[in-house]
């Protein structure tokens, strides 16, 4: 046990071990907070295909050059999502196709243009791999996109706490909040925004085939248990926070990858919650 | 001032005029499909008129009509509690400030009072009966307005018991405090026991007093 | 698709890195835990034999990323021995699996003093353990890292 401290203690005073796991906790965070709004809204799907249209963002900007990707990858998923989000309401391609199309088509787009174009680094499979599964994105940052993770963490937090009450309104009851002259469209366009800006910064934590588990997860398993919106969110946040910090040390102790075990975490906690879930529903009747 | 309603290419219903004064109590009945949910949505301005106009007077705009909309699944399954989703019937008020007011919440505990859902707050709302969730829905219109209220189908799905009770409910908002009451009904027997004015769209239009209510109409209104 | 992902093991050539400024041919990557406090015992600043996968691998995709962080260090490795020739010379590299065993990326190694191959070298896929000093040095247009003044333990 003392071995496994001080080898912890010795991980930790690399820099990067610090970042990996400041960074990860605020993406955390982030993403679990609206994981709760994806998940009632039904949007999951969209989560996923906007996680694909950033892999086909970072293989644009890989393919250009570009050293810092954050900046072309944030504008096209931003804009991939107001796109789905508006498209899902009237669409003459019907709301589900349309993300299923954007989503895959970017995949493969971007895996062809990263294979023909190539990426400056020779290792394209070994790229591809740690964008898609996030094995030890992490833990490779440089200290713009730690700043970046950073200050788009705080945003996103700020605008959750600020709109808290009218995220509630627009997730409970679309049609109320129209209906009564609430800005329901405009505060719709802003969730999409931020869930595209959550997006491509957990895929720094987790990748991007497994974002989705990182904000459904969490939410899933607090609707199990608590029975107010404030209480479920403020449940999925420490859970997420929680099994990213539990996952993160124990992939660098066990020299597991990174993305899966946060994941798997995440599926363990679900699956406790889901028992307490049952035995006090049980007890209730 | 005759409007013509619909949606995308589809028009649903034409030459509809009516008027609705303060204090009425309007059932809008009709067949399935004849497009009494359409005219509510575009009463509330979900969607706009194909041909001609919707006017208000007296100072009601859409952030001062309250609306109680059918449920979804999703609602009916929701993870809040009865206050937080009474309160959100304020936030038509509040415009960008964060947080609600004391104001707010005041109003809030007035209406659930008013509903008799006050020992209900701190409940799921997934767990309550059919009765209790429209009656926190109903909380929650009252909180968007003082005026004028807009109900689709209030009573679909509750026993006998239940529905007696929510329209006792409604008649009071209506003859006690003045509200302004449309109602969208399926039940025409009870919209001619409670409403002052009928609509009935679809199978020929009536637009009228109650009294007046044609009665070779009911036979073709109440099969559902 | 992930099945062909993961065949882009145990090439030296492959250098897994992420920016595309390092041509990685082989990049040696001794991590030191150098910043520990004080000096460690045997000279090693940063000893990859004592971390886990994950953190090996990271470690290297860093030294990659940021050389400049590590020049200078003492690094301890160990992996496969690989050779190879490219342009009429001969590199020997110490390989690096990651996690995931999806992709491996290597260090070359200088050794000191006079050595020829393949007398004075173990079988190519050898198991070896090497301490250097990591160093970074320009050939033609491309920046390659390796570990000079180096030696085999074993």
């Amino acid at each position: 046990m003392s071995e496994l401290f001080s080898t912890l203690s010795l991980y930790l005073s690399r820099s990067f071990v610090v970042n990996a796991l400041i960074v990860g906790v605020l993406i955390a965070l982030c993403s679990s907070l609206l994981g709760v709004t994806l998940v009632l809204k039904r949007y999951s799907f969209i989560g996923d295909g906007l996680s694909h249209v950033a892999f086909g963002a970072m293989a644009v900007a890989a393919v250009l050059g570009l050293t810092n990707n954050m900046p072309l990858v944030l504008t096209i998923t931003v804009l991939c999502a107001v796109l789905l989000l508006r498209m899902g309401k009237n669409a003459k391609i019907k709301g589900d196709a349309a993300i299923a199309m954007i989503s895959v088509g970017s995949l493969a787009i971007g895996y062809l243009l990263m294979n023909i174009f190539g990426t400056g680094s020779s290792n394209l499979s070994g790229d591809v791999c740690s964008t898609l599964f996030g094995s030890t994105s992490i833990l490779t940052l440089s200290d713009f996109d730690v700043w970046m993770c950073i200050v788009l963490s705080v945003i996103v937090v700020l605008f959750f706490v600020l709109f808290y009450n009218k995220i509630f309104s627009v997730t409970f009851d679309e049609s109320f909040a129209r209906a009564t002259g609430q800005r329901a469209g405009l505060y719709n366009l802003m969730i999409a925004i931020v869930i595209a800006v959550i997006i491509v910064v957990s895929m720094q934590l987790v990748g991007s085939l497994l974002i989705s588990a990182l904000v459904i997860f969490p939410a899933l398993s607090a609707m199990r248990v608590f029975k107010s919106f404030k209480s479920v969110t403020v449940c999925a946040a420490i859970v997420s926070v929680f099994c990213a910090l539990i996952g993160l040390l124990t992939s660098i102790l066990a020299g597991t990858p990174v993305g899966s075990t946060i994941v798997a975490v995440d599926i363990v906690v679900f699956v406790i919650f889901f028992i307490i879930g049952a035995f006090t529903k049980g007890r209730k009747a | 001032m005759s409007t013509t309603l619909g949606y995308g290419s589809q028009v649903v219903l034409s030459g509809l005029s009516f008027e609705v004064n303060a204090g009425d109590y309007l059932c809008i009945v009709g067949e399935n499909g004849s497009g009494k949910t359409t005219l509510m949505k575009t009463l509330l301005g979900l969607t706009k008129p194909l041909g001609g106009s919707i006017e208000f007077a007296d100072g009601v705009t859409a952030r001062k009509i309250g609306y109680l909309p059918q449920q979804t699944d999703v609602q009916r399954d929701f993870p809040a509690s009865v206050q937080e989703i009474v309160m959100t019937g304020c936030l038509s008020r509040d415009g960008f400030r964060p947080f609600y007011s004391k104001a707010d919440k005041a109003l809030a505990e007035k209406n659930m009072e008013r509903m008799n859902i006050t020992k209900l707050r701190k409940r799921c709302y997934r767990e309550l009966s059919g009765g209790q969730q429209q009656r926190v829905l109903l909380a929650r219109a009252l909180c968007a307005t003082q005026k004028i209220l807009l109900l689709d189908e209030p009573v679909a799905g509750l026993d006998p018991k239940v529905t007696a009770e929510m329209y006792d409910l409604i008649e009071s908002l209506n003859k006690n405090d003045g509200v302004t009451i449309i109602m969208i009904s399926h039940d025409i027997d009870k919209a001619l026991q409670y409403a002052s004015h009928i609509l009935h769209v679809g199978d020929g239009i009536f637009f009228g007093k109650r009294e007046d209510y044609p009665h070779e109409l009911k036979g073709g209104a109440v099969h559902e | 698709m992930i099945t062909s992902l993961a065949a882009c093991g145990g090439n030296a050539q492959s250098g897994a890195s992420s920016s595309p400024t390092e041509a990685g041919k082989e990049t040696e990557s001794v991590g030191a835990e150098a910043e520990k406090t004080g000096a460690p015992a045997d000279g090693v600043d940063i000893d990859l034999t004592a971390m886990s996968g994950t953190m090996v691998y990271s470690e290297v995709l860093n030294m990659q990323k940021t050389p400049e962080a590590y020049e200078g260090k003492v690094v301890k490795m160990s992996g496969p021995f690989n050779v190879t020739d490219y342009n009429g010379k001969t590199y020997f590299a110490c390989i690096i699996a990651d996690a995931t065993a999806c992709c491996s990326t290597g260090i070359e190694f200088d050794l000191k003093g006079d050595h020829s191959y393949p007398e004075d070298y173990p079988a190519p896929q050898t198991e070896i353990t090497v301490v250097g000093v990591f160093n970074t040095y320009m050939e033609g247009k491309s920046r390659y890292l390796q570990l000079k003044d180096a030696e085999m333990i074993a």
